[in-house]
């Protein structure tokens, strides 16, 4: 409620004249007066307007002033409405308890004198205004204490929303982390076993053939130096011993796999004589098949390469073993070294059965052998090509292949070609020497 | 009297060895281990002319053996030759410093050639 705004007064007397003498004491009060000359007419007053104050003779025809309050007081919003009796005979103590029952404030008695009365309405204005001001007050802090509850609770179900996503992200997480840490543990398991297998492989399979070599080889020694075997059972012993030789070629090349798919194999680079090393592999190679020609097709100067010189006697001894091996009705093998600006070309040409088209894309995929090897009866694992590829890759170089079914197959290795390294010279002619 | 001291853990490499160089003339003697092989030397009245050592054993590994003589004196100067399946053998060999290497399986031609080189 505004304070300045005005509050209504309500007048009861069945005199009009009396009326008129209240209105004028109370008019310096500035309210709003409102006469009512009946107790009929003082309710109907009262359902219309809302009132501060009510100002009524208790004696009055029709409804005395008692009765009149006890009916304003059952209405509920004017329960506690502030009513000043004014009453002509002189009100005794009972009276004055009926008055209170009834829910009265005050009695003014007649003759009303202008001062008191007006001091007793304005009091119970104020107190109206008071009430009517803390009411508001007490509203609009409910309001706001509703409003900042609401906000409270829906900060607390935000909160607890939060709360609630986070214990679950939290436990993805550690789900995922959980999944993680199996996952490592059995990456590095994986790792461990592959380390076991290669320990295995070049410890324990090698140990049992070194002694079966070596047994054989002596006893081959000792059968040649005494005569004391005969024909067939020499062939017998060199075929074992051959095949002996085959087993810890092929434990070779498991291992190189491994050592690959591991990153461990390492190059010893240096620089080195690519015709050279060509021609002292094609010349040990060539000794081992009457059924093939060999062919080495060489510039007469030294073409000059980094690279690891065990690493690409091994390259040209797949691809050449490989040459033999996939024409098996023999036929001519031509290894040549050509020369560019700055890389170096070794190329490994066979007449044999060639690979399908199909088997071209995947042939140097590890463990993978072309459709056409089992109808020749060619065994092997399917990793010389791979272990070629990879030794290559790491030259910085690259293998490439072409090939017609029953044509024959050309290899290619193109690797980074180096200038002549310094004092290369003296040690290229003294090589001519010896050959 | 012996030539020739082979230390490797293997039975059937000790034999195998013992049969070539036997055959070849050399007289030979065996160790388990690296342990074991220090014991017989600095037990015996006679050094070997030769050593055939392997790397990967239980009790005293090659390398350590390898220590251990180069810090005797009265042992340091009989050379050793490597025999072992290991990969990377000619780093290992370099790293120990000594005489020679051969890889397993071996080439038994080719150790008698390198044993007989080294004990002319």
């Amino acid at each position: 409620m505004n304070p300045s705004e005005k509050i209504n007064i309500l007048m009861v007397d069945d005199q009009p004249a009396k009326l008129l003498s209240y209105e004028s004491i109370l008019s310096d009060l500035g309210e709003n007066l409102i006469r009512a000359s009946s107790g009929r007419e003082a309710l109907e007053q009262l359902l219309k307007a809302d009132i501060a104050v009510i100002l009524m003779d208790v004696s009055m025809p029709e409804i005395d002033g008692f009765e009149l309050a006890e009916l304003i007081r059952q209405h509920p919003r004017h329960e506690k409405t502030a009513i000043i009796f004014v009453s002509g005979v002189h009100l005794t103590d009972f009276d004055q308890l009926k008055g209170y029952q009834a829910g009265a404030v005050d009695y003014v008695s007649v003759p009303v004198i202008p001062e008191i009365l007006r001091a007793k309405v304005s009091v119970f204005a104020e107190l109206y205004r008071k009430t009517r001001l803390l009411e508001h007050l007490n509203s609009e802090l409910e309001l706001r204490v509703q409003e900042r509850t609401l906000e409270l609770q829906q900060r607390a179900e935000e909160l607890q929303r939060l709360n609630a996503e986070l214990a679950r992200s939290n436990q993805e997480r550690q789900t995922l982390l959980e999944s993680e840490r199996i996952a490592r543990a059995e990456a590095e398991n994986a790792v461990r076993l592959r380390e076991q297998f290669l320990s295995i492989a070049s410890h324990e399979l090698k140990t049992p053939l070194t002694a079966l070599i070596g047994y054989g080889q002596t006893f081959q020694m000792r059968a040649q130096r005494d005569n004391s075997l005969s024909e067939r059972d020499a062939q017998s012993l060199e075929r074992i011993l051959k095949q002996a030789d085959r087993l810890d070629r092929m434990i070779n090349a498991l291992l190189d796999v491994s050592r690959i798919d591991q990153g461990q194999l390492r190059l010893e680079a240096m620089p080195l004589d690519l015709c050279n090393l060509t021609r002292h592999v094609v010349s040990d190679i060539e000794t081992l098949s009457t059924r093939h020609r060999f062919e080495l097709q060489c510039p007469d100067e030294a073409i000059w390469i980094l690279g690891d010189n065990l690493r690409l006697e091994q390259v040209l001894y797949n691809l050449l073993g490989n040459a033999m091996r996939y024409s098996p009705h023999g036929g001519l093998i031509v290894a040549s070294i050509t020369a560019e600006v700055d890389t170096v070309c070794a190329e490994v040409r066979d007449q044999g059965i060639g690979v399908p088209a199909e088997d071209l894309p995947h042939l140097f995929q590890r463990f993978y052998r072309a459709s056409n090897v089992s109808a020749n009866n060619i065994s092997g694992v399917g990793i010389g090509l791979y272990v070629v590829q990879e030794i290559v890759k790491m030259h910085g170089g690259n293998v490439t292949v072409a090939s017609e079914e029953r044509e024959g197959s050309t290899f290619t290795i193109r690797l980074p070609r180096i200038p002549v390294p310094l004092g290369a010279a003296s040690e290229q002619s003294a090589a001519a020497l010896e050959h | 009297m012996y030539d020739v001291l082979i230390i490797d853990d293997d039975y059937a490499i000790r034999e195998m060895l013992q049969e070539a160089l036997e055959d070849a003339g050399y007289r030979v003697m065996g160790a388990e281990n690296g342990a074991q092989a220090l014991e017989v030397l600095e037990e015996g009245a006679e050094l070997p002319r030769i050593i055939l050592l392997d790397l990967m054993m239980p009790e005293m590994t090659g390398w350590e053996f390898r220590r251990e003589q180069q810090l005797n004196n009265r042992l340091a100067d009989i050379p050793v030759i490597v025999l072992s399946a290991r990969s990377n053998l000619h780093h290992e060999s370099s790293a120990l410093a000594v005489a020679d290497y051969l890889p397993k399986p071996l080439h038994i031609g080719e150790l008698l050639a390198v044993v007989a080189r080294h004990c002319s």
